[in-house]
């Protein structure tokens, strides 16, 4: 279905739109990951550098504290720091700077910070251990107060010096020189007290202001403005690379879109190629109407209350015929549009065109009255409508079969059929009685009587007298086909020729005539007997041949064996070939008659063309020739221009004595009829009639 | 905004903010499978050059986890040139050695195990040495689902045991945790402990190792070792006979003291810090009490080394 090109377009297109998806789906997920984590270790390092800086103050005021927290902050900024250096997003060229500011300013700050926060602990826990010393020492010696009070509010003083100096961070309390004790007190115990104070006054003056300045140094670190810089900087960088995924983001969106809309165009395509397959499988191309398989396919699950109208455009060959083919499908396309139009406003009718100009129409909520109704509508409407085609009007006549009977459409067609051959009606219903089928089956068992008939030698020739009407005594005899039953009943042609008639039994009906005719003929030598040939049997080599040989075989017989022929056909038939049948059968000294004359075109100037010997005036005329005198009119004129002719007239269906004796008068030289001899077995033994 | 802190935390009183001094949990978690390993090869000779050396033998934890002996012995007799510090409650430490030259105990466990005087082994030897064991092989892989061990892998091992070495339930963390009272002169030598400012190095979790200070602030030490100081790790003269304050956990146990070996009791111990980091001879009723204090500080034996 697919075309291979656009297909392969289309995996392309699939292969560029997930790939660019897949390929930024990776990008910007190791991108947010590797910002993520710089910025985490980033955070961290800023958290752990304030905890400490909070710690060691926190330690410098509190006598009694844990450093446990300091040395925790210490390993903590070491580590956090070493993750901030290998942070795998500084390798990315954007971030050059970032990466020099964080190897060079940083990490200096950073390791001069944690040397000073060792200088601190050291300092700390030295100038504490000292302060905290002295203040017991000068607290426990409890006799001091009394002995010497002068000398303890001395050294309280100074001992407070230092506290508050360590206290508010501040060397201005240390200003005053006179921090040594002094005194003159011969007790041992007032000495060592004395050299112990200014051991650790000593200690303390020397050390306070280093141990203050490292506090400072490392409250007053300028990590965190470092950190916030870079931080600053980092997102200013970062913010470009957002902006590039944001900007790859879009294309992968439009790829996909693209990739999304051709696959929609694709499928789309391809539902409609398959669409219409379905379609042209189901429709006819021309009218657009459902096609014949169709209907076949719906005809199976109708519903039995279906009713179908078959319509038929009447000599529509001839239309095809006389303006072409194109001319002939744009009038059926116009009768399909004035049909469907018509048929609208009926709800549930599906149209089919099911041949070449005939159309069906199916109702499935419709009575079989109702659409005869529709149909004789349909039929009048279609023949009071000029159709335009190419500014030609053309005038429709329709024939319309309606059925209800399953099967459906077969039915329908019998009786379209039957519709067709009446030229009164243009409209028909199906009924059971119509059907061809018995007819099928009459015949069929017709030509089997034939069959049998003719292999039990049951097909037999009757002979009709034909009288001279001036001698009065039978001169010919007409041999007529009969078949006669098993029950001895015996059956007139009318009963089974025409059945036959498209069967070659047909012809061994003929042929058996003219074999049983001439044995007769052999026998009865005083009369002329005539054979019925049609032009079937005159056009039929097979039947030809066979005459001519008998002739041939009995030339005696042969002359007095005459052939008639029907003046109805003549005119159908090439006249050379009968011209050439009409001279060899003369040349036996046969003669031709011609039959039922009076009924077809009666054409005089064909007659003179051929070369006939009698004529047989139709029973129509003869019948009436006492009662109508235009036929006795005719009669006479036949008779007239035949004697002229030099050819004889045999009155047909001559019944009574007046009619016998009025074609006397009129010199009419033969009669045949009842009045003289019905068709019988055999030729009679008296030839003598009287009147 | 730091001034405005100081302000605020002046307030406060000067000094007992908390108690300084905090105690080691009951238990802890390890990797009980692993530190079995390494249980195995701490005591184990075959980590020492000539099968004559283990970990166990300088951090006797039946002695406290610490060498009895001034300076431990290695391969050959060769003499150290460090009194071994516990090994019991070390992953409290904040860093490993006595110059804690070591960041944790994995990095500590190298030391000993590649020093030419201690173990004197490298990581091939000892790789190759338990890749022929067939039972070290079965245990590796069954730790570490390994065929072929790895130094690393025996490192991990030691270290997952030495992290399962706590002493929990001393008394004084007990009576931290109002679990008992000290007897007076222990209440008296915890009180001088913290009036002689001891406890401004030997506080935290471990009652110091938690920073590096000086020996001899006021009356300089002259130490009785080879053994490289900070002064010397850092390059800075100021750190000259600056270590890491050592645990006081089990002190009672890990005698001799200092990292020279330089006290062999803790009433010297006690006499010595205060001469040289006070300045003072300390009354020995003081000292006394200091010492029935530091004895407080003795734990139970952790459970890995008391069962088989």
């Amino acid at each position: 279905m697919f075309r291979k090109k656009p297909f392969i377009t289309l995996v392309l297109f699939g292969f560029l739109s997930f790939g660019s998806l897949a390929y930024f789906y990776f990008a910007q997920h190791s991108f947010m990951q590797n910002q993520r984590e710089f910025l985490i270790h980033l955070n961290n390092l800023d958290n752990y550098n304030s905890d400490l800086t909070n710690e060691a103050l926190k330690n410098s005021l509190f006598a009694y504290n844990s450093q446990d927290q300091i040395a925790h902050d210490y390993d903590a900024m070491q580590r956090e720091f070493k993750h901030l250096q290998e942070s795998k997003i500084l390798n990315n060229t954007p971030y050059t700077m970032i990466k020099k500011g964080i190897n060079e300013q940083l990490r200096t700050q950073v390791n001069t910070f944690l040397l000073k926060v060792q200088d601190f602990l050291l300092l700390n826990s030295a100038v504490k251990n000292s302060i905290v010393f002295l203040s017991s020492h000068v607290n426990s010696t409890s006799s001091l107060q009394k002995e010497e009070p002068q000398l303890y509010v001395q050294a309280v003083k100074i001992l407070d010096l230092f506290k508050d100096a360590r206290k508010m961070q501040d060397l201005d309390y240390l200003t005053k020189t006179e921090y040594l004790l002094n005194s003159d007190s011969k007790d041992k115990n007032v000495q060592l007290f004395v050299q112990i104070f200014n051991l650790h006054a000593s200690y303390l003056m020397k050390k306070l202001p280093l141990f203050l300045n490292t506090t400072e140094d490392v409250i007053n670190n300028n990590i965190g403005t470092t950190l916030h810089k870079e931080k600053k900087e980092f997102n200013k960088i970062s913010l470009h690379d957002f902006a590039f995924f944001d900007r790859f983001a879009f294309v992968v969106v439009v790829l996909l879109l693209l990739y999304l809309l051709l696959a929609i165009y694709l499928f789309v395509r391809y539902r409609q190629t398959n669409q219409s397959l379905q379609y042209s499988l189901s429709h006819d191309i021309l009218t657009g109407l459902y096609d014949r398989s169709l209907l076949l396919k719906d005809t199976l699950v109708l519903s039995k209350s279906a009713v179908i109208l078959l319509l038929n455009v009447d000599a529509f060959k001839e239309i095809n015929d006389v303006y072409g083919n194109d001319f002939g499908n744009k009038v059926l396309v116009s009768l399909t549009g004035f049909v469907s139009r018509y048929l609208h406003s009926t709800s549930s009718v599906k149209i089919y065109r099911v041949g070449g100009d005939e159309f069906a129409v199916i109702f499935t909520d419709k009575s079989t009255d109702e659409v005869m109704q529709i149909s004789e509508h349909l039929e009048k409407s279609i023949r009071n409508k000029d159709f335009k085609i190419e500014d030609i009007r053309i005038n429709l006549s329709v024939s319309i079969a309606v059925n209800s009977v399953s099967p459906l459409l077969e039915n329908a067609d019998l009786a379209l059929k039957v519709v067709k051959k009446d030229m009164n009606r243009r409209i028909i219903e199906y009924k059971e009685k119509l059907s061809a089928k018995k007819e099928w089956k009459k015949n069929i068992e017709i030509v089997n009587t034939v069959k049998v008939a003719l292999k039990e030698d049951k097909i037999v020739p009757y002979f009709q007298g034909i009288v001279n009407l001036q001698t009065l005594k039978i001169e010919k005899y007409e041999a007529l086909v009969r078949l006669i039953l098993p029950s001895g009943e015996v059956l007139s042609p009318y009963a089974f020729l025409d059945t036959v008639s498209k069967t070659h039994y047909y012809y061994d009906i003929t042929k058996v005539m003219i074999r049983k005719t001439m044995q007769v003929a052999k026998i009865h030598t005083q009369q002329r007997f005539s054979i019925n040939f049609s032009m079937k049997d005159i056009t039929n080599t097979n039947i030809t041949t066979t005459l001519f040989q008998l002739f041939e075989k009995d030339k005696e017989t042969a002359k007095r064996v005459d052939i008639e022929l029907l003046e109805t056909e003549l005119v159908a038939v090439d006249d050379s070939r009968i011209k050439d049948f009409v001279a060899q059968v003369h040349s036996y000294g046969s003669k031709i008659l011609i039959d039922d004359f009076g009924t077809g075109y009666s054409n005089f100037a064909y007659l003179s063309d051929l070369d006939v010997d009698i004529l047989k005036i139709d029973a129509s005329i003869t019948k009436e020739i006492l009662t109508d005198s235009r036929k006795l009119h005719i009669a006479q004129t036949i008779h007239n221009f035949t004697s002229g002719m030099k050819m004889q007239n045999v009155a047909e269906f001559v019944e009574t004595k007046e009619v016998a004796l009025l074609l006397q008068e009129m010199g009419v030289e033969y009669a045949q009829g009842y009045l003289f001899s019905k068709p019988l077995p055999a030729p009679l033994e008296n030839t003598k009639v009287t009147l | 905004m730091f001034k405005y802190l100081i302000i605020s935390l002046s307030i406060c009183t000067l000094s007992f903010a908390n108690e300084p001094i905090s105690p080691i949990p009951k238990t802890v978690k390890y990797d009980h499978a692993k530190a079995l390993l390494g249980k195995k090869l701490f005591y184990d000779t075959l980590l020492s050059k000539d099968h004559t050396v283990a970990c166990v033998f300088c951090h006797d934890l039946s002695n406290g986890g610490a060498d009895a002996r001034k300076v431990s012995i290695g391969v050959e007799g060769r003499l150290g040139n460090i009194q071994a510090p516990t090994v019991y409650n070390a992953r409290y430490n904040f860093k490993q050695f006595w110059n804690g030259r070591a960041a944790d105990l994995k990095e500590q466990a190298k030391g000993p195990i590649e020093n030419p005087n201690e173990h004197d082994m490298n990581p091939k030897l000892i790789e190759q040495r338990l890749n022929n064991s067939q039972p070290y092989k079965k245990l590796f892989y069954q730790v570490y689902s390994t065929k072929k061990i790895k130094f690393d892998e025996v490192l991990d091992a030691i270290t997952a045991f030495e992290m399962a070495l706590i002493t929990p339930d001393a008394k004084f963390d007990r009576y931290l945790r109002g679990e008992t009272s000290l007897s007076s002169d222990e209440q008296a030598g915890y009180r001088l402990f913290k009036q002689y400012g001891c406890i401004t190095c030997h506080n935290g979790i471990n009652i110091g190792s938690n920073s590096f200070q000086k020996m001899g602030t006021f009356i300089p030490y002259d130490a009785n070792t080879s053994y490289p100081d900070r002064g010397y790790l850092l390059k800075n003269r100021n750190y000259h006979n600056v270590f890491k304050v050592p645990t006081l956990r089990n002190i009672a146990l890990t005698a001799p003291y200092f990292h020279d070996a330089s006290a062999q009791t803790l009433l010297e111990a006690v006499e010595k810090m205060s001469h040289y980091n006070l300045g003072i001879e300390i009354a020995p009723d003081n000292a006394k009490k200091i010492v029935s204090f530091l004895k407080t500080l003795t734990g139970n034996k952790p459970i890995i080394v008391e069962t088989p």
